[in-house]
C-alpha cells in the first residue's frame, strides 16, 4: 500500500501530466527574491514600478510629446468614443497582466499598468507589482486611488476583460470598486472599425498603425506561467519582461487613443485610408455631427483605390452611409446620386442593391415624378434580389401595380389633352 | 399480489413560528392545516435543525422547504435560500409553483420575492440580474461546481444571507453523483464561512434505508430526520409476474418484454392511463414500438402512446410530461428518467418491465401509479435475470426487508483531489483547515509539487525578519525557509495555475462531453443527445436509432466532432452493440491468496454488433466495427484462479467455459452484495496467456501463472466509488453465495438465472463453475453459510 502522498501523486499526475513541475523550480525559496531588477519601489504594502518616457523619445512614427500634445488638443473629442458624454482628462491608461484568462475567483490581477500623460507632455506609469498574495488588498486599494482620479479609463478589450476581471478582484476582498463609475473608452472597440486588420491585436496595431517594433517581446500566454515561476522561485527574472511587455503596451494604447482623437478633431483630411475616413464618418454620424460625417464618407469614397465599378466593399459602406446622411437632411437628388453609383458596382450586395433600387424607385415616384424610370427601377429590384422577404416582395408588387395605375391614369390625361 | 390499504390524512395547524402573512396566503389557496410530517419539517428548518424528510411521491413535500424559505424572506428581505435539484427539468417544474406563491405574497405584502433558476441554460445577459435580485435561486449541483462557486464574489450577497440550502431528492446522490455532491457541499459551507452564514439544510428524500445517514454524510452536519408521512393514500395493489418457462431444459421464460406488453395491453383496453418504466433506452424504444402498433390510431390523429428517456430534445419531453397531465397520452413508456419528481399528474396503473434493480426505485417507480385516492396498482414483470429471478421467488426480501443504503465515498481521492483544487481556486487553504477525511495538507503539498498551488509564508516570520533586517524582507523569508531546514511557517495556500479547474470536472461522467444525433433525412436538424460513455455503443455506424418508435440508421459516426448522421430507415430489426472490456491491474492494494484489491485501467472498445428483429428477438445478421476505445481508472476487487485449479480440471476445454459462468454467477452476488445498481459495477476476465507477452513482469511469473485466470468485478466510474474494498472483505461471503445460487438452480446445464444462458458458454460450464468454485473454497471453511447477524438481505 503507498502513501497518501504517493497515491495523490499518481492521481494528479496521470491526470495532468503537463502540470508536472521538476524539482528546481518546484517549492524551493531558495533564491533571492531581489527585486531590485525590476527597478521599483516598495511602497507602503505594495510594491510599485515608476517610469517616464520624455515627450522626444519615439514610439512608432511619433514622439511622446507629439502624442501627447495631440491628445491634449483633442480631449473635447472624447465623448465620441464612450457611451458617456463625461469622458475628460485625466486620461488613465489602465491594463492589467492576470493568472489566467477564465476570470473566477481564483484569477488574479498581478500587475496592474496605469499610465498617463503629465503636463509637460512625458508619459508617466506606475505599475503595481502583487509579490504576494496578501499584498493583493493593498494593492487594490492604491490602484482604487489612481483610477477615482481619472477623468476616463482607456483600455484595450477592458470593458470585456480587465474591468470585471478587477471588479471581481474588489468584491473578493469587500472592497467598492469604483472603477465602474469612470467613463471608459475601450479602444478594441473603435480599432476594429478604424483598422480592421484581419487580426486586430495589439501588436498588429502597433506593427501597423503606430510603426513600432518590438524586440523579444513576451508572447501573451506565457505571461502567467512567468508569474507563477516567480511566486515559486522568488526569482524575478521572468518578469523583467513582462513589465515590459505591460509598459509598451501601454505607450502603444496611448498612441492609438492619441490618433483615434485627433482624427476625431481634424476630421476626415487627416484620415489615412478609405476605410478610417469610414468609421469615422460613422463616429461622427451616430454622435449627430452630420456634415462632418458626410464630408468623412465622402473622403473614403475619394480615397477607394477601386477603379469606378468596380468592387470595393468599404466603398460600397460609405456610398450607403452617405446616401443615408443625405436622405437625414432631406437632400434627395444628392441621395439619388449616392444610389446609383452604388448600383454601377459590380458584385454590389443584393441586399444593398434592394434598398438602392428601393430608394431610387421611391426618389422617382414621388420626387422626379418620372414614373417610367421608377418603375425601372422597382422591377430592378425584383430582379436583383432573389431570396428577398416575402414582405418585401409583396411591397413592390405593390408599388409596380400603383405605378401602373398612375401610369395609365396619366396616358389617360395626356390622351384627353 | 399484495394489498396497500388506503391511509386517511393526519394533521397539524401551522406552526405558530411561520410568518402570519405566508400562512394567510396558505389558507388563500385552500391549505389550512398542514400534513403532520409538513409540520414538524418546518418546525425543524424554522428553528434551525437541519431536517430530512422522507415521504413517499405527492405527499406536500415541498411545502416542507417552501414554507420556511418564504417564511425567512417575508420576515428578513435580505434573506437567501439556494435550492438544489439533481436535474434542470425539475428545477423548472418547481420554479413554477414558487413563483404562483410569490405572486399571491406579492399581493398581499407588496413586497417582491425573486425567485430565479440559474443553469447551464440561463442567457449570459441575465445572470447579471439574477445574482441581484434572487431571494431564491433554483439550480443544481453542477452549476453550483462550475458557475456559482468559482465565481463566489459575485454572489456575496447570496452566500452572505444564506438562510437555508435545499436539497431535493436526496436519494439521487448515490455513488459517484453523491460523492462530488458532497465535496461541492464542502466547499459550499466553506464559502459561506468566508462570509459569514451558516445555512440551515432542508432536504426531501425517497424511502431509503438511511437517510439521515445519507443526509449527514452529504452534508457532514448533524440532521433530524421526518419519515412519518401524514398525507392520505389510496387503496393499491402490488403484483409481481413471473413469465412462463416456455423451455424447462434451458430455463428460458417468455421474454419479459412481450409480457409487458400484455400486460400493458390488457389495462389500455380498459382504457387505464398508466406509465411503463424499461430498463433501458433500448428496450423503451422496443416497447413504445410494440404499444404504438397495437394502440396508436391513424396516423395523424393525436400520439396517445409516448415514449420518454434522457436523450430527447427538452421540448418534446414538455409536450410529453403535459400530454400525461391532460389525459391526452393514455401511456408513456419511460427509462428511469420519470422516476424523479417530474409531475405528469395521477397515473392509473405503473409496469415495471423488469426489477429495477433496488428496493428504493422499485417502490419510487410504483409510486408513479396513484397519487391521490382511488385505487391503484403497480405491476412488476421479472425478467430472467438472476436478481428479478429471486426477487419475484421471494417476495417478502422486497416487501418485508429494508430498501437499499444509499452510499458514497467522497473521499475517493480521485473525487478529493478535483475538489481541493477547485476549492484551493475559490479561495486559499489556510495551514490549519480541514476538508474531509484525508490530510489536505497533504494534498496541498502534492499539488504544490505539481506547481497548482503555492504555499505563502506566514507574515509574523516576515515581520520579525523586517525590524531586524531592515526592509529586505523578501531576501530574508527565501533564507528562512531554506536555510534552517525546518519545515516553513506556510500561513496558506494559494492557487498558482491558469487553469480554471472546475471545468475539467464533471460531477456525473467521465466527461462532460456528448454526441448528438442528427437527422439528414430532410433538412439537417438534431433530433437527440447521448452522453460521452454511451455514445459509440448506441450510435456506432450502422447502428439503428430510434426515437419514439421511429427507425433511424446511423449513417456517419463523426467521433471527434461527437456528431452522428442518422436517415429515416424501415426496417424490422434493431442493433445491439458488442462491447470489448479489457482490465490491467496498476497498484494492489491489498492481496490475500485468490483474493486482490486494487486500482485498474480499464479499456473498452465496441467491436461489433448484432441485428436482432422485433418481435421474435431473433439474432438476423452482425457486423464488425472499427471504433476508438474509451479509457478509466477504477478500482476493481478481482479473484485469481490459480494454475493449479485450473489444471485440476478434469476438462481442459470447458475450463474457460467455466471461468466465463463463474463470472456471470459472481456478479450478480457481487450486486446483491453491496446493493448497487447493475451499472455501476462492470465485469471481466482474463487468463494470464494474454497477459504473458503484454508487460515483463507478467513474463517472470509466466511459468507459475500460465494458465490462471482472474475474475474482476470493477467499480464502474472513474477513480471507483468504494465497492472494491468491501467486495475484497465479502470475498469468503460472495464465493459461498455464489457456489450456492449454482447449486441450487434447477437448470440442466445453465440459465439466464444463474450462469447465464446455454448460448454464452459451452454445456459443461455450470459443471465446470461448481467445480471451480469447491476447488476454491478449502474443504474447512465451509461450504455452508449460515445466516449472518445483522444482514439484511437473505439472498438464496
Amino acid at each position: 500500500m503507498s502513501s497518501l502522498a504517493d497515491r495523490i501523486r499518481g492521481i494528479v499526475t496521470t491526470a495532468n501530466p503537463a502540470a508536472r513541475v521538476t524539482k528546481e523550480s518546484g517549492i524551493s525559496n531558495a533564491e533571492p527574491r531581489d527585486l531590485s531588477a525590476l527597478g521599483g519601489t516598495r511602497c507602503g504594502d505594495c510594491f510599485v514600478v515608476e517610469r517616464r518616457w520624455e515627450r522626444s523619445v519615439r514610439h512608432g512614427r511619433e514622439t511622446i510629446g507629439a502624442i501627447a500634445e495631440r491628445l491634449a488638443h483633442a480631449a473635447p473629442y472624447a465623448p465620441l468614443f464612450t457611451a458617456s458624454a463625461l469622458a475628460r482628462p485625466p486620461f488613465v491608461f489602465f491594463d492589467l497582466e492576470t493568472t489566467g484568462l477564465n476570470g473566477g475567483a481564483g484569477t488574479q490581477a498581478f500587475l496592474v499598468g496605469c499610465g498617463s500623460f503629465a503636463d509637460d507632455g512625458s508619459f508617466m506609469l506606475r505599475q503595481f507589482l502583487l509579490t504576494a498574495s496578501r499584498e493583493e488588498r493593498p494593492l487594490l486599494e492604491t490602484v482604487a486611488e489612481t483610477l477615482n482620479g481619472a477623468g476616463a479609463l482607456v483600455t484595450f478589450n477592458g470593458k470585456s476583460f480587465d474591468a470585471p476581471l478587477l471588479e471581481t478582484r474588489y468584491l473578493f476582498h469587500r472592497l467598492e470598486w469604483t472603477g465602474g463609475g469612470v467613463p471608459h473608452v475601450d479602444v478594441l472597440h473603435a480599432a476594429r472599425r478604424f483598422w480592421n486588420l484581419d487580426d486586430c491585436s495589439l501588436s498588429s496595431l502597433e506593427k501597423h498603425v503606430v510603426g513600432a517594433r518590438r524586440v523579444a517581446d513576451v508572447d501573451g500566454f506565457e505571461v502567467p506561467a512567468r508569474y507563477f515561476q516567480f511566486v515559486r522561485t522568488g526569482n524575478v527574472q521572468p518578469l523583467v519582461a513582462v513589465l515590459e511587455h505591460n509598459r509598451l503596451d501601454l505607450l502603444t494604447l496611448a498612441a492609438l487613443t492619441s490618433r483615434l482623437f485627433h482624427l476625431a478633431r481634424t476630421g476626415s483630411a487627416e484620415a489615412r485610408t478609405a476605410r478610417e475616413a469610414l468609421a469615422l464618418g460613422q463616429v461622427f454620424a451616430r454622435s449627430g455631427m452630420d456634415a462632418q460625417a458626410r464630408d468623412a464618407f465622402e473622403r473614403a469614397i475619394a480615397l477607394s483605390a477601386a477603379p469606378a465599378g468596380a468592387f470595393d466593399a468599404t466603398k460600397i459602406d460609405a456610398l450607403r452611409a452617405l446616401a443615408l446622411a443625405w436622405r437625414r437632411v432631406r437632400q434627395f437628388d444628392e441621395a439619388a446620386c449616392c444610389w446609383r453609383q452604388l448600383l454601377d458596382i459590380r458584385g454590389c450586395p443584393p441586399i444593398v442593391a434592394r434598398e438602392a433600387n428601393e430608394a431610387l424607385a421611391i426618389h422617382h415616384e414621388h420626387r422626379v415624378r418620372d414614373l417610367a424610370t421608377a418603375k425601372t427601377f422597382a422591377l430592378r429590384g425584383l430582379n436583383a434580389a432573389q431570396p428577398a422577404p416575402t414582405s418585401w416582395t409583396r411591397a413592390v408588387h405593390h408599388r409596380l401595380a400603383r405605378l401602373d395605375r398612375k401610369i395609365l391614369r396619366m396616358e389617360g390625361l395626356n390622351f384627353e389633352a | 399480489m399484495r394489498r396497500l390499504p388506503p391511509l386517511s390524512a393526519q394533521h397539524l395547524p401551522f406552526p405558530p413560528a411561520l410568518d402570519r402573512r405566508l400562512t394567510n396566503a396558505l389558507e388563500g389557496r385552500g391549505i389550512t392545516q398542514l400534513y403532520t410530517h409538513q409540520a414538524e419539517a418546518i418546525e425543524h428548518a424554522v428553528a434551525g435543525r437541519n431536517v430530512v424528510v422522507t415521504t413517499p411521491t405527492a405527499s406536500g413535500k415541498t411545502l416542507c422547504y417552501n414554507a420556511p424559505v418564504l417564511s425567512a424572506v417575508l420576515q428578513n428581505p435580505s434573506s437567501r435560500a439556494l435550492y438544489l435539484f439533481p436535474t434542470k427539468a425539475l428545477a423548472q417544474d418547481q420554479l413554477a409553483e414558487l413563483q404562483t406563491m410569490c405572486e399571491v405574497l406579492a399581493a398581499g405584502s407588496g413586497d417582491q420575492i425573486g425567485v430565479f433558476t440559474y443553469d447551464g441554460d440561463t442567457p449570459q445577459d441575465a445572470r447579471r440580474t439574477i445574482r441581484a435580485r434572487a431571494h431564491i435561486v433554483l439550480s443544481n449541483p453542477d452549476m453550483v461546481h462550475s458557475g456559482i462557486l468559482p465565481h463566489h464574489p459575485r454572489w456575496a450577497k447570496l452566500f452572505e444571507n444564506l438562510r437555508y440550502v435545499v436539497i431535493d431528492e436526496l436519494h439521487a446522490y448515490r455513488g459517484v453523483f453523491g460523492s462530488h455532491l458532497c465535496n461541492v457541499l464542502r466547499r459550499l459551507r466553506r464559502i459561506c464561512r468566508h462570509y459569514g452564514s451558516n445555512p440551515v439544510f432542508v432536504c426531501s428524500s425517497a424511502t431509503i434505508a438511511n437517510p439521515r445517514e445519507l443526509a449527514e454524510r452529504l452534508t457532514e452536519q448533524p440532521f433530524e430526520l421526518v419519515e412519518r408521512s401524514g398525507a392520505p393514500r389510496g387503496e393499491k395493489f402490488f403484483l409481481f409476474v413471473n413469465p412462463p418457462v416456455v423451455n424447462h431444459q434451458l430455463g428460458i421464460r417468455r421474454s419479459y418484454l412481450s409480457e409487458t406488453r400484455r400486460i400493458a395491453s390488457e389495462f389500455l383496453k380498459r382504457d387505464q392511463q398508466l406509465i411503463v418504466f424499461a430498463q433501458s433506452r433500448l428496450s423503451t424504444e422496443i416497447l413504445t414500438t410494440y404499444l404504438k402498433d397495437d394502440f396508436e390510431g391513424v396516423p395523424g390523429a393525436p400520439e396517445r402512446i409516448r415514449g420518454y428517456r434522457g436523450g430527447y430534445l427538452p421540448n418534446r419531453r414538455r409536450d410529453i410530461e403535459k400530454g400525461l397531465r391532460e389525459g391526452a397520452v393514455r401511456a408513456v413508456v419511460s427509462t428511469n428518467a420519470l422516476e424523479l419528481g417530474i409531475d405528469i399528474g395521477a397515473l392509473d396503473v405503473c409496469v415495471m418491465a423488469g426489477y429495477p434493480g433496488s428496493i428504493a426505485a422499485t417502490w419510487q417507480r410504483a409510486g408513479r401509479a396513484g397519487r391521490r385516492s382511488g385505487r391503484s396498482a403497480a405491476v412488476m414483470v421479472a425478467s430472467s435475470a438472476p436478481l428479478d429471478q429471486f426477487v419475484v421467488r421471494n417476495p417478502s426480501y422486497f416487501f418485508d426487508a429494508s430498501p437499499e443504503r444509499a452510499l458514497i465515498d467522497p473521499d475517493n481521492l480521485h473525487i478529493l483531489v478535483d475538489h481541493v483544487k477547485c476549492a484551493a481556486f475559490e479561495l486559499p487553504f489556510t495551514a490549519t483547515e480541514q476538508f474531509g477525511r484525508h490530510d489536505v495538507q497533504e494534498v496541498l503539498g502534492v499539488l504544490a509539487e505539481q506547481g497548482l498551488v503555492h504555499p505563502e509564508l506566514r507574515r509574523s516570520v516576515l515581520d520579525t525578519r523586517e525590524d531586524s533586517a531592515g526592509g529586505s524582507s523578501e531576501r530574508e523569508r527565501a533564507s528562512e525557509a531554506s536555510g534552517g531546514g525546518a519545515p516553513p511557517d506556510i500561513e496558506k495556500w494559494t492557487w498558482t495555475n491558469e487553469s480554471y479547474p472546475a471545468d475539467a470536472v464533471s460531477l456525473r461522467s467521465v466527461s462532460s462531453d456528448n454526441f448528438v444525433v442528427v437527422d439528414t433525412t430532410d433538412e439537417a436538424r438534431v433530433i437527440g443527445e447521448t452522453d460521452f460513455t454511451s455514445g459509440p455503443a448506441t450510435l456506432h455506424p450502422k447502428a439503428i436509432y430510434i426515437v419514439e418508435a421511429k427507425l433511424y440508421q446511423v449513417e456517419r459516426l463523426d467521433f471527434d466532432g461527437r456528431k452522428a448522421f442518422v436517415r429515416e430507415i424501415d426496417c424490422d430489426y434493431y442493433t445491439d452493440a458488442i462491447t470489448y472490456t479489457r482490465v490491467t491491474p496498476i497498484d494492489v492494494f491489498a492481496q490475500d491468496h485468490q483474493k486482490s484489491h486494487g486500482e485498474v485501467h480499464v479499456v473498452s472498445r465496441v467491436v461489433g454488433f448484432k441485428k436482432i428483429k422485433f418481435y421474435t428477438n431473433e439474432n438476423v445478421g452482425s457486423g464488425d466495427l472499427d471504433l476508438p476505445e474509451q479509457q478509466m481508472h477504477t478500482t476493481s476487487y478481482w479473484l485469481t484462479v490459480p494454475s493449479t485449479v485450473m489444471g485440476l480440471l478434469p476438462y481442459a476445454d470447458d475450463r474457460r467455459d467455466g471461468i466465463v459462468a463463474l463470472s456471470f454467477a459472481m456478479r450478480q452476488v457481487a450486486q446483491l452484495l453491496l446493493m448497487c445498481d447493475r451499472h455501476d459495477i462492470g465485469i471481466s476476465i482474463d487468463s494470464m496467456e494474454r497477459e504473458a507477452f503484454l508487460g515483463a513482469e507478467a513474463q517472470s511469473a509466466k511459468a507459475a501463472a500460465e494458465r490462471s485466470s482472474r475474475i474482476f468485478i470493477y467499480d464502474n466510474y472513474p477513480g471507483g466509488i468504494g465497492f472494491s474494498a468491501p467486495l475484497f472483505d465479502m470475498h469468503d461471503e460472495l464465493l459461498a453465495r455464489t457456489r450456492r445460487l449454482i447449486a441450487e438452480c434447477d437448470c440442466e446445464s445453465g440459465c439466464p438465472g444463474c450462469v447465464g444462458p446455454v448460448g454464452n458458454t459451452g454445456p459443461l460450464a455450470k459443471a465446470a463453475a461448481l467445480n471451480i468454485l469447491d476447488l476454491l473454497i478449502s474443504p474447512t471453511a465451509a461450504i455452508e453459510i449460515s445466516r449472518e447477524p445483522g444482514a439484511e438481505v437473505q439472498p438464496f
